[in-house]
């Protein structure tokens, strides 16, 4: 860690260095093990930090009055409440999806190839005069279709 | 109810239970003041936008989902409500709000104690919104940078980059006051 980049991570995260990440802390430290500089920087930084804190510790005396005027203030009836109209689209928002987001993706995805299929897959038509005629002609397929030659049933 | 959580006392408000609203107003309006105090610097203004923010927390309940706590919530509709505030109405320094001094102090530290700490004030004010609101949320309010980030309503480095220009700020101004040193 270079003095410029101690610097600029002492105003990111503030001189409390025990609150800092443990790598940047580790490189902060072996800095200031090293350059005075660093530790110089780090000093005026803690008294920055002081100063801002003291400027924010003068709290105004008059808070406590001026809250009670604020709730004084509110009506007495107060206004209507902004509610969303009751619809489905809501009611499904209510809903946690998270612990089935999986199955609703897979589901989503197989919806999806089967579109793709139906607008560009093979399309066979089982009426097709050629589908019928090569079917009958197949002897295997034909023998699908026989009778059971014990029995007698038709599949 | 007093000691429901301002979570639990939200879903009641979202219900429509006043007195759930007017005990959760009661334990922000201080904060709530504060806040837009050091930000507006002005106490009638703080005062109206704390009023006001109070209220649309009331009218906005029912669309108000437990994602954030409602401190991150409701700091951020003060917040806003000050920097729109602020766009329209000419700045009045926080010095300007004249707290009242502790009469027992030592007049010389008293005077001292003063100075610096108007000087810090106004160093303070003077800078631009949204840096100042970082130092306000972060040293003030005692909020952790991921806090400050989502009430101010952008990214951890966002804040971060907020406070490195902050503090550069104030260290031109507070110089000799810091003793920088070598710091330029």
């Amino acid at each position: 860690m270079k003095l410029a980049e101690f610097q600029d991570a002492i105003d990111r995260r503030g001189s409390d260095l025990s609150a800092w990440p443990d790598e940047p802390r580790v490189a902060a430290e072996r800095l200031l093990a090293a350059e005075p500089a660093a530790r110089a920087r780090l000093a005026a930084a803690q008294r920055l930090d002081h100063l801002i804190a003291r400027g924010m510790t003068a709290q105004p005396a008059s808070l406590d009055a001026a809250a009670a005027r604020v709730l004084a203030r509110l009506p007495r009836e107060l206004p209507p409440q902004r509610r969303f109209a009751p619809s489905w689209p809501m009611a499904l928002l209510d809903v946690d999806l998270a612990p089935s987001r999986l199955r609703i993706a897979a589901l989503a995805g197989v919806a999806c190839l089967g579109v793709v299929l139906g607008l560009f897959g093979p399309d066979v038509d089982a009426r097709d005069v050629r589908f019928v005629v090569a079917a009958s002609a197949e002897p295997d397929l034909a023998a699908v279709f026989e009778p059971e030659p014990l029995t007698g049933v038709r599949p | 109810m007093d000691g429901a959580s301002d979570e639990d006392l939200m879903q009641r408000v979202a219900k429509g239970d006043e007195a759930a609203f007017r005990l959760l107003s009661g334990r922000y309006a201080a904060r709530g003041l504060l806040l837009a105090r050091r930000i507006t610097g002005n106490r009638a203004d703080a005062e109206e936008v704390v009023q006001e923010a109070l209220l649309r927390v009331w009218i906005n309940a029912p669309r108000w989902r437990p994602l954030a706590a409602f401190r991150t919530w409701f700091y951020r509709v003060v917040l806003n409500l000050c920097l729109s505030r602020r766009r329209r109405v000419p700045f009045l320094p926080l010095a300007a709000a004249g707290d009242p001094l502790d009469p027992a102090a030592d007049p010389a530290a008293r005077m001292e104690d003063d100075e610096t700490a108007r000087q810090i004030a106004t160093a303070i004010a003077e800078l631009p919104d949204r840096q100042r609101a970082a130092i306000v949320l972060t040293y003030d309010e005692g909020l952790s940078n991921a806090e400050a980030a989502a009430i101010l309503e952008t990214s951890i480095s966002g804040v971060e980059a907020l406070l490195v220009r902050a503090k550069r700020a104030l260290r031109e101004k507070l110089g000799s006051r810091i003793d920088m040193g070598e710091i330029g």
